[in-house]
Parts: structure tokens; C-alpha cells; sequence
């Protein structure tokens, strides 16, 4: 018994991260313990370090070949690594290392090389960088079905890194590049396919060798056909259910008639499809190769798990939960809302899924009567299966009847929940955007239910069937419903406001708050023009303007200043030395000219941080995202923001609700050679023409925005756009410049 | 006369900068700058049978700029002027000195005082001209110069582009454009100029290039 509870003790240490996630809470995943070294050792150190060992590999020639690859890659990692959309010691990290562990059991020496981290990306991909690092995004995790699926990715990309795939893409691309014999015509789209053909050669190769790998680890054999179908499939949702229609009506009753597609969009997908201008074979192609050598060396009766069957499961919901939040972020409410569906099957009453639908819905609603539900419809690519239900639905509903839906949603969600804030202001928002935008139906709103509709029928909807595609890969179980009866049959013509659209609020009357809201709401006169007028004065993009609000700034808190260096004279016009370099300048004089107006100043940045500044890393990573999501928010008809972080832990924690978002774009360009010779075809403007001929243009970008994180309001903002070099006085006097706008309020 | 009318100007420049809105950034807060000027310039004759210079001009000048608005600075000025006056057979020698005052305008860019610039403004100009200062000349003839003490007053039209060079250093240069408008008796002298030589600067425009140093000083 004692043995048995220290086990126990022992595995809760193991998956603590696993265990202290609640899923009825879902928070999205953080990156945990130390921040690796690599994450805060500079790029340009990384860059000497790497030119140093290449000079000793390959010598000085090795060097001059390779030294643009090695620049742009320490850069360019680096830059991803600082993204915050990369996670460390996190759950999903955790395992893969550990799934690695296993697959590279027999060579060690390999292992010790690789690093692997998850990255927060809802899309189905895994990829190497040169340097040994992995990236899993969370969207593959999601839709893998087996460890051993995940280990055979792991194999392929191990490959990559083995093969030094990136590396020998750079020197093909470069000998393409140089290669004037074999491209006459059309030289440039010749050059892409080339480059794309040894792309594809690479991806067979790393397959082949990659299940050598594989092969020697003890995972199943039988589990690498299936990893070929979640490639097929990695464009639509991980399982194909359908969808529950009243879970975004009216909650208990269905009155509002939805309008399926006459047709279902059943997936189908050919495996033996291969784009041209693709990087990857087809899967068809790669599945056959893998399959031809598998035939000799087939094993069965070889586990699927070699780690932990739980964990898998485990680390898959997580991985599952993580991309609603991601889909949600990227605006993709439609999958969002699916995603959250499929999840609630297996977690019923989550109120974090509920919080998900009524997001999504709320977005959807926004969007749909500012008529710009296009934006956020799925990719065509993905519209098959219930997918294209939905996205018919909403697409050809009235803008009128999905505010109602959202509205209902909201509402219900606020009811059920009255203590999340962000569920208020969704349901208060969606009922202030109906008067704002209908304000005549919204005053038209009835009380009492609509009389009843004829009972629900479910029917088998015709299915088109694509034959010209000569093999295709199908999913079966997709059965699309119908929700309402035979009247929702006649579609509803868009912009046609349904008989009963009046009714659809009658539930939420009984709910005094919203009545009280509401009484409020039919008493005012909206005048839309105004604000229309103060929103356009707010955004008017002069090339040179400020705003500054009356709010009192004593310390502002950047979160990672940008220094980007461009040469367009130069073939590789990213300056990634000079621009790491600027930035390092930038961020002291910063320092220097916040200190001399009297603004405390603190920068939250990489290079700045140390191994054990987890903390402040993790507050970087959420107010770079909440920064986003905010101009998404500011930019989509003032919709509330989704998902808010905790702004008022970290505006405490750092002293100040003052956070503050700066980036300065250089571009150094050729002289004006044409005006030049004007002025010196001129005479006595000669030197001036010469001048002009021999001096580079220099030009930058400048911008700095201060927002309140508790408000979300903007306390200073200012763009600058100036024909003028980067050089410390100017910087000085426009970084002054700010920071006495930021110190002293507007009046 | 001269000194009155020097602080009057240099109590003007305080007194606008001192009602200046609050958030005048200056360079780093610096809003005072004493600049020294080294102006060279010359005015071309444009005569009956050939075109000349008539007069070159060499003047130091000590400013004194307020910068009293993110595009607009006030410049009190102190000259000390040497003028070559070329004439048909020979040349004499002039010293001037005087007080002016102008605005620069920093029409695009950023904040004053860096970048392009416009300015415009007035200047007395008290000449001295006398044997002292004409030891070097070969001053003969019928146009040989007397001692002789005048007024003249002048407006300026300028461009110019200023940067920081350190970091309490300014760096301007530009071309300025002088143009008299009156003349006036001096407290100095008699008022007993040659008419030609009177004309001379009454009458010509100079046009100078000028490159200074400043201070920026609080």
C-alpha cells in the first residue's frame, strides 16, 4: 500500500503540469521552469558562434558560401523562438521530448543534438531547423491518433535535421539562383519549380530514412498508414460528428428555422493530388514509397504506446483545448465553434467549450452585420463535410437572424455565468450593436413566444458525388441533420427578416437584467453619425500624427521594441546585424529620453531576460498577444475583446496599467540619380546634384503606441514617417518627443 | 540706442518663449541654443559691358536662438560684418556691426531645432568705414573713401538645414539671402557717406552661405 501511494506520488510529480490544468477552466498553455539558453543568447552571438565551427568544418570558402544561410537562419530562429508562440517545459514540449526519448533510444548521440518545443499554431505541421531544434505545432497533436503516429512525424523531421535539409535547400536555391543555362523562358517560374522538385525529393528522402529510425524503435508498424491519413486530412476538424444546430438557437427551443444546403459537401480528398508549386509530394506518392519498404520489413503486434497511453490522451486534450483558444484568436469562428462542439461530446457541461460557442458566436454576430462575415468564413479549402453546413447556415441566415442567435447566446451564457465579465460585455455589446444597427427591429422585439412550428423532420440530404478524381480518400460517418421542420425548407432570401425574427429575444424578457438593458437601450436616440465622425478622427492615417489622451503616465512598460533594418541596394535586404544593433541602441535611448522627461521605464524583452525571468517572459508572450487580439478587437467594429488575460495581475506586478508597444522601420535606398543629374545638368546646382548622386536615400517608420491594458484604451499613439536617417539625433529627438507627449496629458 | 534696441529684442525672444506652449520638446529638452555663424558671401554687378563682383562680404555672427514652438525659433542675432567693396580701380574696406532678429520656421520634419529650415527676419546695420580699416587698400583717385559712419537696415531671407553633431553640438548651414531696405542716420558719426558707396549697400542684395556652430545650452 505504501509502495502504491508513493508510485502515486511519483507519477503526480511526473505529470503535475498535466494534472494541474482544469479543463472546466482551461487556461491556454504557458511555457514553464527555466528559459532555455537559447531563447536569450543573442542572434548575432549565435551567428559568430556558428561562423567560427563553419570555418573550422569547411574552412574560408565553406564560410563565404554559407555565410547569408547562417546569418539569416540565427536570425530567423531566433525571431521564432521569441515569438511567444513557441513553448518550453509546457505539457505538449514535455511529452514530445519524451516521445523523442523513445524513438532515438538507440542513438543517443542524436538525441543529445535535438531539441523540441510546441509551438502554439492550430494548423497540422511539424518542421526542422538546422540547428537541431523541432517545432510541433499544437494543431498536429490534436489530430494524431497514437504515440507512435507522433514519433513516425518525429522520425521524418529528425531526418530533416540529420540530412541538413535546410541547409542544402539554401545552396540548391542559390545554385538555381546563379544558374543562367538551363532557365531562358519564363526563367523565374522555372527557378520556383526546380527549387520546389529538390523540396519534394528532400521530403521522400526524409520519409525513407526517417522510418529507418522509426523502424529501429519499437513503435508499431501498423500505425504509419493512418499518420499518412491525418496528413490527408489535416485540413478539416479531427473527428466528423454532427453538429448539434440548437446549441446556437434559441437554448431549449429551436425556433429559429436554420437553412441547411440542399446538397451535402461530403470531405473528399485525393490523396494522389500534387500541387506544382508544392514543397511536399503528394501524400498518396509518399504513403506508396514508405509502404514499398515497409512491405520487406513488417513487424506486427508492436505497441502504438510506448510512453504512456494516458498521457497521449491527455496531452491530445490539452492539445484539443489549446486550439479552440488558437482558433479563436485567428478569427476562425466557425472552426472554433466545431472544435468546441466536438470537445463537449467528450466534456459535456465545460463551461470553458460554452465560453468558446458564445465567443464564436458573438464573433460571427459582429462580423455578420457589419456584412463582412467573409472575413471570417473558413478557407474554401475547408468547406466540406458539416463544416460547409455551417458555414452555409451563416453565410445565408440574415444578418438579423444570427444577432438574434448571438444575441440568445450571450444572454444565456451571461445568465448561466453572471460572474465572467467578458460575458456581460459580450451579451450587453450584442444588444448595443442591435440598436446601433437595427434600431427599429430591436424596438419591434416581442415578448411572447412565437407561435409553435410544425415539428422537426429530419431528411437524408442529397449528396453530390465528385467522380472525376481518380482515387479519393472519403470519410465516412458524415451525416449532415436538419434542425428545424419542413417551413425552414424554403430558404430565407438574405437580408429577408424571418415572420418570427421578432420573437426570437422572447425567452431572454424573463431575464430582468436584460429588460432593464433594454428599457435603457429603446430610450436613447443613437446618433451614429457622431461616433462614426470621432472613430475617423481617432484613425485618420496621416503620415505624421499623435493622440494623447488626459490620463497621467508616470511608467510604461515596453513589450519587445522592434528595430528592423532594410537595404534595398543589397540583394538580402534584411540588415539583421545592423538591425539587432539598432534595437540595443534604441532600447537605451529609450531609457535615456523616458529618464529625462521623468517616465519610468521597463522593457520587457529576450535579450534582456535571464534563464529564471520565467515570470516575466510568460507576461511578454500574453501582452504581445493580448496586444493583437486588441487591435483585432479595435479594428472589427469595436467588439469586445475574446478572451482577456489577466491585466490586472500584471498591471500590479509591474506598478503601472501603462504598457506600451514601439517599432522602427529603417530602409536605406539608392541615391536619386535622375535628380541628381537634373541638378547638375542645372550648373550652379552641381555640388548639390552631386551630392544627391553619391549619398544613399535614408528613410524610416516610426511608431509607438502607449495602451491602458485595463481599459484598452489608447493613452498615446503616434506614427512618424520621414525621409531621414536612423542616426542618434534624430532618434533622440523624436524618442524625447514622445516621451513628453506620454508625461504630459492632453488638456 | 543700439544697446536698448538689443535687449528690447533679446526681452522679446524670453518673454515669446516664456508664454511658449509647455510641451516644446526641444532637442532632449534643450530649448537654448548660442550659435556662432561665419557668413561669406558676395553680391554681383550686372553692368553695361561685363558682370563682377562688386562686393564680398565676411561676417561672424553670434545668435542667440529660442526654440519656441515645435516649428518655430526665434533668433536674436549680433553681427560683426567686413565688407570688400570692388569698384572700377580699386577696392575698399568696410566694418559693420549690428544687432537683427528673425524666426526660423522648421516646416516638416522632426521637432525644431534639426532638419530644414526657413527664416526670415531684420537687421540694422551700423557701418564704420574709415582710414584705419583702409590701411590695405589702394584707395586713390576720384572714389578714394573718407571716414564715414551710416546706418543701413536689411531683411534676410534664409534656408538652411540643422543637425546634431554631439551631443550638446549643433551643425547648421544654408544660404542666406540679405536685402536692404532703408538707411538710417547713426549715433555714431557724421552722416557723410559717397553716395556710390552708400548705394552700394542700399541697393544690391547679398547673397551668403553660412555654416555655424552651437551650443545647445539649457
Amino acid at each position: 500500500m505504501r509502495k502504491e501511494l508513493v508510485l502515486l506520488a511519483l507519477m503526480a510529480c511526473l505529470f503535475r503540469p498535466l494534472f494541474s490544468q482544469n479543463l472546466n477552466n482551461y487556461q491556454p498553455l504557458k511555457s514553464e521552469g527555466q528559459i532555455p539558453e537559447e531563447f536569450l543568447v543573442k542572434s548575432s552571438e549565435k551567428y559568430e558562434q556558428d561562423k567560427i565551427e563553419l570555418v573550422k568544418t569547411e574552412g574560408r570558402s565553406g564560410l563565404k558560401k554559407k555565410d547569408d544561410f547562417i546569418l539569416a537562419r540565427s536570425f530567423v530562429i531566433d525571431d521564432m523562438l521569441t515569438s511567444g508562440k513557441v513553448l518550453f517545459n509546457d505539457p505538449i514540449s514535455e511529452y514530445v521530448s519524451r516521445v523523442a526519448d523513445k524513438l532515438l533510444a538507440k542513438q543517443p548521440q542524436i538525441r543529445e543534438k535535438l531539441r523540441f518545443y510546441a509551438v502554439k499554431s492550430p494548423v497540422v505541421n511539424a518542421y526542422t531547423v538546422d540547428k537541431g531544434i523541432v517545432f510541433v505545432n499544437v494543431g498536429l497533436l490534436a489530430h494524431l491518433e497514437s504515440e507512435a503516429q507522433l514519433a513516425f512525424i518525429l522520425a521524418h523531421e529528425v531526418q530533416h535535421f540529420l540530412g541538413q535539409h535546410s541547409m542544402k535547400q539554401f545552396e540548391q536555391n542559390l545554385t538555381i539562383d546563379k544558374d543562367k543555362t538551363l532557365f531562358s523562358k519564363d526563367e523565374a517560374q522555372e527557378k520556383y519549380l526546380a527549387k520546389c522538385l529538390f523540396s519534394k525529393e528532400q521530403e521522400l528522402e526524409a520519409d525513407l530514412a526517417g522510418l529507418e529510425i522509426y523502424l529501429e524503435s519499437g513503435y508499431s508498424h501498423e500505425a504509419i498508414d493512418g499518420t499518412f491519413d491525418v496528413l490527408v486530412l489535416s485540413d478539416f476538424p479531427y473527428s466528423h460528428q454532427p453538429f448539434d444546430y440548437t446549441l446556437i438557437t434559441s437554448p431549449g427551443t429551436p425556433i429559429l428555422g436554420l437553412t441547411l444546403p440542399p446538397h451535402a459537401k461530403p470531405i473528399v480528398v485525393d490523396q494522389d493530388e500534387e500541387h506544382e508549386f508544392g514543397t511536399h509530394p503528394s501524400v498518396g506518392k509518399r504513403r506508396q514509397a514508405v509502404m514499398d519498404v515497409l512491405e520487406t520489413k513488417r513487424q506486427p503486434g508492436r505497441p502504438f504506446f510506448l510512453v504512456d497511453e494516458n498521457e497521449f490522451y491527455r496531452v491530445r486534450d490539452l492539445a484539443r483545448f489549446e486550439i479552440t483558444h488558437l482558433l479563436l484568436k485567428d478569427k476562425e469562428y466557425v472552426l472554433c465553434m466545431y472544435n468546441s462542439f466536438l470537445l463537449s461530446l467528450d466534456f459535456p457541461n465545460n463551461p470553458y467549450l460554452e465560453k468558446k460557442i458564445t465567443q464564436s458566436m458573438y464573433g460571427i454576430s459582429c462580423f455578420k452585420i457589419a456584412h463582412k462575415y467573409h472575413k471570417v468564413a473558413p478557407d474554401s479549402s475547408r468547406l466540406y463535410g458539416v463544416i460547409y453546413d455551417l458555414d452555409y447556415v451563416l453565410d445565408n441566415e440574415s444578418p438579423e437572424k444570427v444577432l438574434i442567435m448571438g444575441l440568445n447566446k450571450a444572454w444565456s451564457y451571461h445568465q448561466k455565468y453572471p460572474n465572467d465579465e467578458e460575458g456581460r460585455q459580450m451579451a450587453y455589446d450584442l444588444l448595443e450593436k442591435m440598436f446601433d444597427t437595427y434600431p427599429e427591429f430591436a424596438k419591434k422585439l416581442k415578448k411572447d413566444p412565437p407561435p409553435p412550428l410544425p415539428v422537426a423532420m429530419e431528411e437524408e440530404p442529397e449528396v453530390e458525388k465528385d467522380n472525376s478524381k481518380s482515387k479519393v480518400f472519403e470519410v465516412e460517418g458524415y451525416k449532415p441533420t436538419i434542425v428545424s421542420g419542413k417551413e425552414s425548407k424554403a430558404r430565407a432570401s438574405q437580408g429577408k427578416v424571418d415572420k418570427n425574427l421578432e420573437h426570437g429575444c422572447f425567452q431572454l424578457f424573463e431575464n430582468e437584467e436584460f429588460v432593464q438593458k433594454y428599457g435603457e437601450l429603446a430610450k436613447i436616440e443613437v446618433n451614429k453619425e457622431g461616433e462614426e465622425q470621432e472613430e475617423f478622427k481617432v484613425w485618420s492615417s496621416r503620415s505624421n500624427s499623435w493622440k494623447r489622451t488626459s490620463d497621467i503616465v508616470d511608467k510604461v512598460v515596453y513589450i519587445k521594441p522592434e528595430f528592423h533594418k532594410w537595404d534595398t541596394r543589397k540583394k538580402n535586404a534584411t540588415r539583421y546585424l545592423d538591425s539587432e544593433k539598432g534595437n540595443d541602441k534604441m532600447m537605451a535611448w529609450m531609457k535615456e529620453n523616458a529618464g529625462l522627461n521623468g517616465v519610468s521605464l521597463e522593457i520587457l524583452n529576450a535579450s534582456e531576460f535571464k534563464n529564471s525571468d520565467l515570470e516575466a517572459f510568460n507576461d511578454m508572450v500574453e501582452l504581445e498577444d493580448w496586444s493583437e487580439r486588441w487591435f483585432q478587437a479595435r479594428k472589427n467594429d469595436g467588439m469586445v475583446m475574446l478572451d482577456r488575460p489577466d491585466v490586472e495581475r500584471i498591471s500590479e506586478k509591474y506598478g503601472t496599467k501603462f504598457f506600451g508597444w514601439t517599432g522602427h522601420l529603417s530602409l536605406t535606398k539608392s541615391p536619386n540619380y535622375l535628380m541628381g543629374a537634373m541638378y547638375v545638368c542645372y550648373g550652379c546646382t552641381a555640388p548639390i546634384g552631386i551630392v544627391m548622386m553619391l549619398r544613399p536615400r535614408k528613410a524610416f517608420l516610426h511608431y509607438n503606441v502607449v495602451l491602458n491594458v485595463e481599459s484598452g484604451e489608447i493613452v498615446f499613439a503616434s506614427v512618424h514617417e520621414f525621409d531621414l536617417s536612423d542616426g542618434p539625433e534624430n532618434m533622440h529627438s523624436l524618442l524625447y518627443d514622445n516621451f513628453i507627449h506620454i508625461k504630459n496629458p492632453a488638456k | 540706442m543700439k544697446i536698448r534696441i538689443a535687449i528690447l529684442v533679446l526681452l522679446m525672444g524670453l518673454g515669446l518663449q516664456g508664454i511658449a506652449q509647455h510641451l516644446v520638446p526641444g532637442y532632449q529638452g534643450k530649448r537654448n541654443i548660442f550659435v556662432a555663424q561665419y557668413f561669406a558671401g558676395s553680391n554681383f554687378e550686372y553692368g553695361a559691358y561685363s558682370s563682377r563682383v562688386s562686393i564680398i562680404d565676411s561676417r561672424f555672427t553670434l545668435a542667440y536662438e529660442a526654440i519656441l514652438s515645435r516649428r518655430l525659433v526665434l533668433d536674436v542675432t549680433y553681427d560683426l560684418a567686413r565688407a570688400n567693396l570692388y569698384r572700377y580701380l580699386d577696392r575698399d574696406k568696410m566694418f559693420c556691426h549690428g544687432p537683427g532678429f528673425g524666426f526660423k520656421t522648421y516646416p516638416r520634419g522632426l521637432p525644431a531645432p534639426l532638419g530644414v529650415n526657413l527664416s526670415a527676419g531684420a537687421k540694422l546695420l551700423f557701418v564704420h568705414s574709415n582710414d584705419s580699416l583702409n590701411l590695405g587698400s589702394s584707395s586713390s583717385g576720384i572714389w578714394k573713401t573718407d571716414t564715414s559712419n551710416f546706418g543701413n537696415s536689411q531683411i534676410y531671407l534664409g534656408i538652411g538645414y540643422t543637425n546634431v553633431i554631439a551631443k550638446r553640438i549643433v551643425f547648421d548651414y544654408g544660404l542666406e539671402l540679405s536685402l536692404p531696405i532703408w538707411g538710417v542716420k547713426t549715433i555714431l558719426g557724421k552722416y557723410d557717406p559717397y553716395e556710390n558707396q552708400r548705394l552700394r549697400w542700399f541697393y544690391h542684395y547679398l547673397l551668403n552661405v553660412k555654416i555655424g556652430i552651437g551650443i545647445l545650452a539649457f
